[in-house]
This record gives structure tokens, sequence and C-alpha cells, in this order.
């Protein structure tokens, strides 16, 4: 599927949103593909799956993203959905120091199962909310820089910063896929003979 | 109480409300064939049914009055048990023990701060039930749902609360509630007057108002038994801590199954195979299993994949058939089956599109045959079906993002016929009503601007870019508008079928008043013939002016509240009168 070609012009990528219930990400994706806020939706169960192809420079790329359920309980599910994903935005919201925190949880497992295939977004969303933040812009700023991942703030309400963010993941994994020859695990349709005792340790990453 | 003379096996009331549940003998099989009918989409004892056949209520009606008692009290005690204050008597006020700070055993804080992290994550799903419809916007029915739903994970500890379980308690809570309103109403206007003293005591006492939070957590119990195996945790059975491998990582197909959820899943994935190995090939090939998608179908009983009234005709269906795995698989395979054209037809990106956003089904009648067909192919005949779906729309009624930008007709659904009920004069009929349905809207385009077509959700509150299209929005309304009078065919249909019923019945009484010896015989009879007389009279149908359209939950909200009334059937054309009477354009 991806070839490292500098002069590849159009690109597949698989983009996976993760992080707490109820901070946005559905709102995220429905503002960036349709253009549309509402503030009366449903809960997200299991996930969604969205595409959307974007120009950046004078690229092309045919963006699938998955929108996953934030609740905990869902969490294990997790491996299913970024399992081959390109890029991993992370969501949390700026009014909600907990799902800050969660972020850091999924930052260790996305290293941990996904390695440096993924390039990883922090968003902060809800900055519509000021006066009501908790997790101040240094702050994650500082932690994304530590992590190698892009940090941007975004408002899906008032449309602030969604297509940027995007666009620059976008941007990053195009650039990625570009310098590094490594093939993304999805694309890998061999057949593996995988012991059980392997199988079960690839099961407990999930946790 | 019963009367013996209508239990007959083929019988099948023709509407059944609440002095049914008197007249009749209650039975399981009785209700699989109301249920089936359909005729409980006009019933107001629908709550009624479901808790029969879940055996939240027992047949004998006599045992009523103590069977609710009981479970409502121990609602009552579950509730007091688990729903803690602090500042309770029955706990030690002594501020050694009991403040919040205090970091002992017994103090009764610890409970209190935990359940405030759990009514947090339930309060947040129960703020975004159904957000379309009014009835869920109301502050006490929210309090209920989280006090449910909260009491019920305190109960099951090992269920406990899991996101989805919102949208299965939501729609008992909507069906008694009505139901309860449904029998005010009809107590208002004299409608029970057959009914003995004792008999109507024992309506009131099932339809009260004041326990519409414990019956709802007795029936949502009941429904969990079913379907709590599809919200159970994996089980884990891991090895202390190893090494994680980075790669390779296995396809969740591959895997071996956690859980009770994911090994159903695998079984649908098979049981299509056997059904459309076509269609199980392509998808296979995508790389699209059933884990993929399948998940929220199952957890929510179709929930999502279909409009609130039509899902309340499924469920239907499927809690009298228990366990309900088995048939919930067969509708599972169903849906798959039923948009085996779009699938085929779509790559990875469009086959998704189609699986997470199901599109509305257009006869739900011949959808459920399809389902009874797999689940037991000897009894069930297959159903006719060519295209069942409105592919151009999502079931919010938005248009759906696999359409290309330009206007399709809808598929041929409207104008095919599904299943043996419909006669081809009523497809001929129909060619008028369509065309002037069009007509409508194409003059009101003109003298009005900004049409809103009711959505459920994502109703953009700011949308600078949708100005310019407002073409293409009248094409989507015209759609719309085509498929809403397709769903008043489904519905004369349905009165189609129940004229067949009854003509059947009336045959058979017929010969049995012919063979009829004794004249006491002869009186039961003629009862029963005048109650068919009456019930064919009042056939009941939404009336046309308030009908939700099909695909859009909006119009529920219009309706809730009050009672279902009773309206004769009128002309075809009255249809027409559903554009003139939509909301303004």
């Amino acid at each position: 599927m991806l070839e490292t070609n500098v002069d590849q012009k159009s690109f597949k990528f698989k983009i996976v949103l993760l992080g707490e219930g109820c901070v946005g990400k559905s709102s995220l994706v429905l503002r960036f593909v349709e253009n549309k806020f509402s503030c009366k939706h449903l809960s997200t169960i299991q996930a969604s799956f969205q595409n959307k192809t974007v120009n950046v420079e004078d690229c092309q790329a045919d963006l699938h993203i998955w929108d996953t359920a934030g609740q905990e309980k869902y969490h294990a599910l997790g491996p299913i959905y970024y399992r081959g994903s390109n890029g991993v935005l992370l969501v949390f919201d700026i009014t909600d120091r907990k799902s800050f925190e969660k972020v850091k949880n999924w930052v260790l497992e996305i290293k941990t199962c996904l390695g440096n295939t993924a390039e990883i977004l922090i968003v902060g969303n809800k900055i519509d909310l000021e006066e009501e933040r908790q997790v101040t812009r240094q702050d994650a700023e500082a932690y994304a820089e530590s992590e190698g991942a892009l940090y941007m703030e975004t408002s899906a309400q008032d449309n602030v910063g969604i297509s940027d963010a995007f666009e620059s993941l976008t941007a990053k994994m195009i650039e990625h896929s570009r310098t590094r020859s490594t093939e993304p695990p999805s694309t890998n349709r061999s057949i593996r003979l995988i012991d059980n005792d392997e199988a079960e340790r690839s099961k407990k990453c999930c946790r | 109480m019963n009367s013996p003379g209508v239990s007959a096996n083929f019988f099948i009331p023709l509407s059944f409300d609440a002095t049914s549940l008197i007249k009749y003998k209650l039975s399981d099989d009785l209700l699989a064939r109301v249920a089936a009918s359909g005729s409980l989409r006009s019933s107001s004892c629908r709550s009624a049914v479901w808790r029969l056949v879940l055996r939240c209520l027992p047949y004998e009606t006599s045992d009523w009055e103590i069977s609710l008692s009981r479970s409502r009290n121990l609602y009552r005690a579950h509730k007091e048990n688990h729903l803690i204050d602090p500042h309770d008597t029955k706990f030690s006020q002594d501020p050694e023990f009991n403040n919040p700070l205090a970091s002992i055993e017994q103090n009764p804080w610890n409970t209190f701060f935990e359940d405030n992290d759990l009514r947090d994550i339930i309060g947040k799903d129960v703020s975004r039930t159904f957000p379309e419809i009014e009835f869920f916007q109301n502050t006490s029915i929210r309090q209920m749902m989280s006090d449910i739903l909260l009491v019920y994970a305190k109960e099951h500890p090992f269920v406990n609360y899991r996101q989805g379980m919102h949208e299965i308690l939501a729609p008992l809570i909507f069906v008694i509630y009505s139901d309860n309103e449904a029998f005010q109403h009809a107590k208002e206007n004299d409608e029970l007057k057959m009914l003995t003293v004792e008999e109507e005591d024992i309506l009131n006492c099932l339809f009260c108002k004041e326990y519409l939070e414990q019956d709802s957590y007795n029936l949502f119990c009941s429904v969990m038994l079913e379907v709590s195996r599809w919200y159970e945790e994996p089980t884990v059975t891991e090895s202390p801590k190893r090494p994680i491998p980075k790669e390779p990582y296995m396809r969740v197909q591959d895997s071996a199954p956690a859980s009770r959820l994911m090994e159903d899943l695998i079984d649908i994935g098979n049981l299509l195979h056997e059904i459309d190995p076509t269609l199980a090939k392509h998808l296979s090939t995508l790389d699209i299993p059933p884990q993929l998608y399948g998940i929220r179908w199952l957890r929510l009983l179709f929930g999502r994949e279909l409009p609130l009234h039509d899902l309340l005709f499924l469920w239907d269906v499927l809690l009298i058939d228990r366990p309900i795995a088995p048939l919930a698989k067969c509708m599972f395979v169903s849906l798959l089956v039923q948009i085996r054209h779009l699938l085929l037809s779509s790559d990875y990106g469009g086959c998704l599109q189609y699986l997470m956003r199901y599109p509305p089904i257009a006869d739900i009648d011949s959808f459920v045959k399809l389902a009874r067909h797999y689940r037991n192919p000897k009894k069930n005949a297959k159903p006719m079906i060519k295209s069942n779906n409105f592919s151009h729309i999502t079931v919010a009624g938005s248009s759906h993002p696999n359409r290309t930008q330009r206007p399709q007709r809808p598929p041929a659904a409207v104008n095919s016929k599904n299943d043996g009920a419909e006669s081809p004069s009523t497809i001929l009929a129909l060619a008028p009503v369509f065309q002037k349905v069009k007509n409508t809207i194409r003059d009101r385009s003109n003298t009005v601007s900004g049409p809103s077509s009711p959505r459920r959700s994502n109703e953009p509150l700011r949308e600078p870019l949708r100005t310019p299209q407002k073409k293409d929005n009248w094409a989507n309304e015209v759609q719309m508008m085509e498929e809403q009078v397709s769903t008043l065919q489904t519905r004369l249909n349905e009165q189609d079928m129940m004229c067949c019923q009854v003509s059947k019945a009336l045959e058979i009484y017929a010969e049995d008043v012919r063979n009829a010896k004794s004249s006491e015989l002869c009186a039961v009879l003629s009862q029963n013939l005048l109650e068919l007389s009456k019930t064919l009279m009042s056939i009941k149908t939404v009336p046309v002016g308030t009908s939700p359209p099909k695909h859009s939950r909006n119009g529920i909200s219009d309706i809730q509240p009050k009672p279902r009334d009773s309206q004769p059937i009128r002309q075809h054309n009255e249809m027409v009168d559903m554009a003139t009477k939509r909301p303004p354009l």
C-alpha cells in the first residue's frame, strides 16, 4: 500500500481517535468531515468510521478515520481499531484534568503496541470553555514534546483548529511514510504462524 | 375470568389492548402470534406483553397484584440499600467514623464517593440518550434512568454498568410510560366499561404511573438476563507478566474468542458464510469481520440500525423467542443479506459506511420474516425481498455518506413489493400520490426557503457551508417524502393483512356456527363475532397527520406523550395530507 517514494502524491492513511468519554472525539470528526456541530448527539458505542480525502501541499491523502468509544470499559477494544494505524489522535478535554491523565496511558499503550509506526497527535479540545480550563497549554505542549508527539488545541463547537489538526497529522504521516520504509502491520497479509504462547502474549498487550 | 371460547390455535386478535389482557387466555403461543402479526405496533399494552413473555408477570391475571407489589418493594429495598446517603440515620453519625475524610472501612462516604464516579459515567450516557426525543430530555426521567442503571450495576457487580445499557433501558421506560398514559386515557374516556370492578383494579395496578421507575427496573433486569451475555468482560486468561510483543498484531478475527460476545460474532460470521457465501467472502476479503462493527448491533439490540417505532416491533418478535441470541444472530445476518447488493458493490470504506450507518429498512415486516426464515427455514417461508433499504439516507434521515453528489433515486423499494400481502393495485393507486407529493414540494420550493428535514442528530447549529446547496436539499426533501409515502404504504399493507386475517377468522366462525349444536355455544360464538366486527371497525392506526416520518426519530416526540388514538382508516389519498400537514418547510 505504501511505498517509500518521494515522488508519491497520493496516500491512504488510517487514523484512530482515542481518549476518555465525552471529550469530543465524535464532534471533532463530525466537524472535520461534515463541518457540522451538534451539542446533542449519541454516545459512540464500539466505534464509528468516516473517510475523507484531504490535500496537503501537493499531495492527496485518503483518510480512513476510526472514532472509538471512550468509556473505560471499551478500552480492551482499542487494539482492534488502532492496529495498523498510521496516525493516532489522542483527545482530551482541557476542562477535565482526568481526561488528560488518560491520554498519558494511551501514549504508553500506543508506543508499546505500534512502536514508532504511527504518528501521534495530542489534541486539547473544548477551548471555547477557556474559563473552565484545568490543563494549561504549556503543560500539554511540554508533555507532547517529551513524547515526540504533536500538540494542538481545538474547539469543535467554534470550529477552531480542526482542519489544521488533521492536516498537520496528515503532513506528518506523509513525511513518515516517505522517510521510513517500515510497512505498517495492517498491510501485511501474509500468513503468520503464531504459537499459543505468543498468542497469549499478544492478547495481553491489549489491556 | 378468561373466556374459554377464544383460545383456538389459529386465532390472532386483531387489536390487542388493555382489556385483551383480561379477555383472552394468555399464553406464550398467543402472544408470539400477536407479536409476529404486528398487532402490538398500535397496541397500548406492549409493555405488559413484554413483561408477560419475559416472566416479570405471571400469566394468571389474578396473581398480578401480588407479583407487582413484590417486585416493586424489592426495587425500593435495593434502592435504599445501594443509593447511600451518609447523613442517613442508619449510619453512625459519629464524626470519627462518618466523615468524608475518615479512612475507616465502615465509613459510608467511601461508598458514596465510589458511587459518584459510577453515577458520573452513567450520567454522561443518560444525558446523551435519544437526544431528539423530548421525553428523554425530562430531568425526572433522566434521574430515573440514572438510578435504575446505578441500582442495576450495584445489584449485578459482575456485569456492572457498561455503555449501551442506557439505550436498552430507554425504550423500556418509554413503552411503559406510554402504556400507562394510554390506560389513563382509556379510563377517562370510559373505554373500560366491559370490565368488572376487580378486573379494572388489576389493570389499575398494572398500569400505575407511580411505579414507572420500579416497573422499568424490573423489566430492564429481565431484558438484561438475555442481553448481559454481550456486556460481559472478556475472560482474562493471562499468565503473569511477560514482555509484550511489538509485532505482529493479530487480527481480531484470528484471536481466540475471549467472551460470549466474540463467540457469537464468530458464529454470525459462520452463519453468514452458510447463507450467503459470496457476501461472506467479499467482506472477509476486505478484512471486515462482524467483530469490527457488530458489537454495537448486538449490545443495543439493533437500536441504532432502526428507527424507534420499527425497533419496538423488532423487540416484540425478539423478546418472545427466548433465549434471544439465536434469533438475534439471524437478524444480524438478515441485516447484512438485505444490503448485499450495496455491500458487494462497495470498497472497504463504502462497506464500513453502510455497516456503521445502516441504510434504513423500507419494510420492516418482510425483514422480520427473513430473519424468522433463517431462524427456522422449515417453519417460516422465505419472503420475496428485492431491495428493501434506502441507501441514500441514514436512519437519522440525513443523507448517507456513501451517496454520490448527484441525487439518486431511492432504490426500487418504494415501488417493488416485498411480501405477498401486497396487491398490484395498491402500487398503481400510489403512483399518482407520489406525483402529488413531489408536486407539492416543488410548488413550495418556489415560495418558501430553507428546508429543514427532520434529522436525528448532527443537527448543525452553525452551518456556514450549507446555504449554497439549496437545490440539492430540495432533492433530499423529495426523497424524504417518497420514503415517507412508502412508510404509509407499508402501513396500508399491514391493514390489508389484517383484513385478510379478519376474513379468515370470519370464515372459521361461520363454520363453527354452522356446526354448533347447543345454544350456549352459539351465544359464545356470536359474542366473538360481535367483538370481531368491533375490532374491524376500530382498526387502530396512528393518525396520519401525526405519523412519525419512518426514518427519522424526530417524529416520535410529537406523538409520544399522548395515548394513541384509534381512528378508522380512511382513503388512500389521505396520504397527500401528510405533505400539507408537515411542519412548515
